[in-house]
């Protein structure tokens, strides 16, 4: 799976949002924070409002392509 | 065996005997239902040894090994059962015997006896622990169905993640899921799940039927291959009454099919909520660093000495006028000072001069250029040149009288 896990992406969020509410970084640290949380909260919301469940035989899934 | 013949051996007898029983058509294929009573199971052959016993009657059994090994429970002492064989007689005892082919209890059933066996079989091994549950992922993405693609199941779990998580991903394993060969397209189902790392969480299950019909999710290898899943499962076999080995070897058991959709996934609703809010928090978190550096750069930019420079110069050019002329004063006085003291050391050095000295009436005399301090170094007819306080004189030596003006 190439792309990032919306439960990694949700918990790098959060962690940024951890760090930044602690408030003890540098302008330019968390100008860069905030620019990587804006952009996992748009990708994440993206996901949320993909509104059509996707369904896959496992017979489509070959061996190789998910490892 | 005639008729005037009166007499015969024991092993004619019993052969005669054995005879017509084994002749007899009903005789070499009957069921028989009865208790079993002094079961012994012989390590060394594998057969078993029982009596059948009802009310009134008992008979001896004996199951060889063949057929022993082949039968899903095991017998005890008290259990009914209904037996399939043959009545014969053991030649060399002289009984009258039921040799069992297949044995299956009578009452409960079969499978329940065999279900509860194997229940606590992968109890005692500790599949069932719950140290070796995996947790349900809090947002699954991909979430591979195990059931039949014909069943109520299927419709069931496509309309909960419908409803409940539509950005996810539903990978269909369509299986059989009772009858021949079921067992074996769940394991393989389960196992390919795995191996194609095709999902976040497995949900294994069918709709309600016969504990007949549930079979195939009691199956052992079946049990596993769950319990080997790296793969989260959730078993949801039949409905809220029926419980299978699949469901407590799996990391969390549902229900029904639903009920499973529902724990494999969260409503898409509390998600975004929560996504709202901690965008919320992060634009607030973020803002608040932002205005935290606005107000150190505000509390600095509103300082005297950037907001009014030419005060902040005259101060300091006050401090320069004053520290100079703390200087200078210093230095005058430092001066003065010193020049008292040069004046007293004037005339200490005067005091003692020799000038003064020949100023007062005395004179020195030089030969050879140097002062003269003693009598013995000069003689007579020396020229000598005498320093006086207004000139000098030359002068020759007549005489020298050696003494000591002091004594």
């Amino acid at each position: 799976m190439s792309e990032k896990k919306f439960s990694e992406m949700l918990s790098r969020l959060e962690e940024i949002v951890t760090t930044l509410e602690k408030g003890d970084c540098e302008l330019e640290a968390s100008m860069e924070l905030f620019d990587e949380g804006t952009t996992l909260a748009k990708i994440c919301n993206e996901k949320l409002n993909n509104a059509q469940l996707k369904i896959t035989n496992i017979v489509e899934i070959s061996s190789g392509e998910n490892e | 065996m005639s008729s005037d013949k009166l007499t015969y051996t024991v092993s004619q007898l019993n052969n005669y005997v054995k005879n017509i029983i084994d002749n007899d058509p009903y005789l070499n294929y009957i069921y028989v239902v009865g208790e079993i009573s002094n079961f012994t199971n012989h390590y060394k052959t594998g057969h078993f040894y029982l009596t059948l016993k009802d009310e009134k009657a008992a008979i001896k059994a004996v199951m060889f090994r063949s057929s022993a090994a082949r039968i899903k429970f095991e017998p005890q002492n008290g259990m009914k059962v209904i037996c399939r064989g043959r009545a014969s007689l053991f030649e060399r005892d002289g009984s009258f015997q039921f040799y069992i082919e297949d044995m299956q209890p009578d009452g409960v059933g079969a499978l329940q006896i065999a279900f509860e066996q194997l229940v606590e079989k992968l109890k005692a091994e500790g599949l069932f622990d719950e140290k070796y549950k995996k947790k349900i992922p809090s947002y699954p993405e991909k979430i591979a169905v195990i059931t039949s693609p014909t069943g109520a199941a299927i419709q069931d779990i496509t309309n909960v993640l419908t409803r409940r998580f539509p950005c996810a991903e539903m990978i269909m394993c369509p299986v059989l899921v009772q009858g021949d060969g079921a067992a074996e397209q769940l394991i393989d189902a389960v196992k390919r799940v795995n191996d194609t790392n095709a999902a976040d969480v497995i949900i294994i299950g069918r709709g309600g039927g016969s504990i007949e019909d549930l079979w195939a999710f009691n199956d052992e290898e079946l049990a596993r291959e769950i319990f080997r899943s790296r793969i989260p499962v959730i078993s949801a076999v039949g409905h809220e009454i029926d419980y299978t080995i699949s469901d407590f070897v799996a990391d969390l058991r549902a229900p029904t099919p639903s009920a499973a959709a529902e724990l494999a996934v969260p409503d898409i609703t509390d998600v975004k909520y929560l996504l709202a809010k901690t965008e919320d928090n992060l634009e607030t978190a973020y803002l608040n660093i932002i205005n935290q550096h606005k107000a150190r750069l505000k509390f600095y930019a509103e300082n005297y000495v950037l907001k009014n420079p030419i005060n902040y110069l005259s101060n300091l050019s006050e401090k320069l006028n004053f520290t100079f002329n703390k200087l200078s004063s210093a230095y005058s006085t430092l001066l003065h000072q010193n020049s008292e003291c040069f004046a007293e050391k004037c005339a200490k050095l005067n005091a003692l001069s020799p000038l003064a000295t020949i100023s007062r009436g005395y004179s020195v005399a030089y030969k050879d250029s140097k002062p003269i301090k003693s009598v013995k170094s000069i003689n007579i007819g020396d020229s000598l040149l005498l320093i006086l306080a207004d000139g000098k004189a030359e002068c020759t030596v007549k005489s020298t009288n050696e003494e000591n003006i002091n004594e």
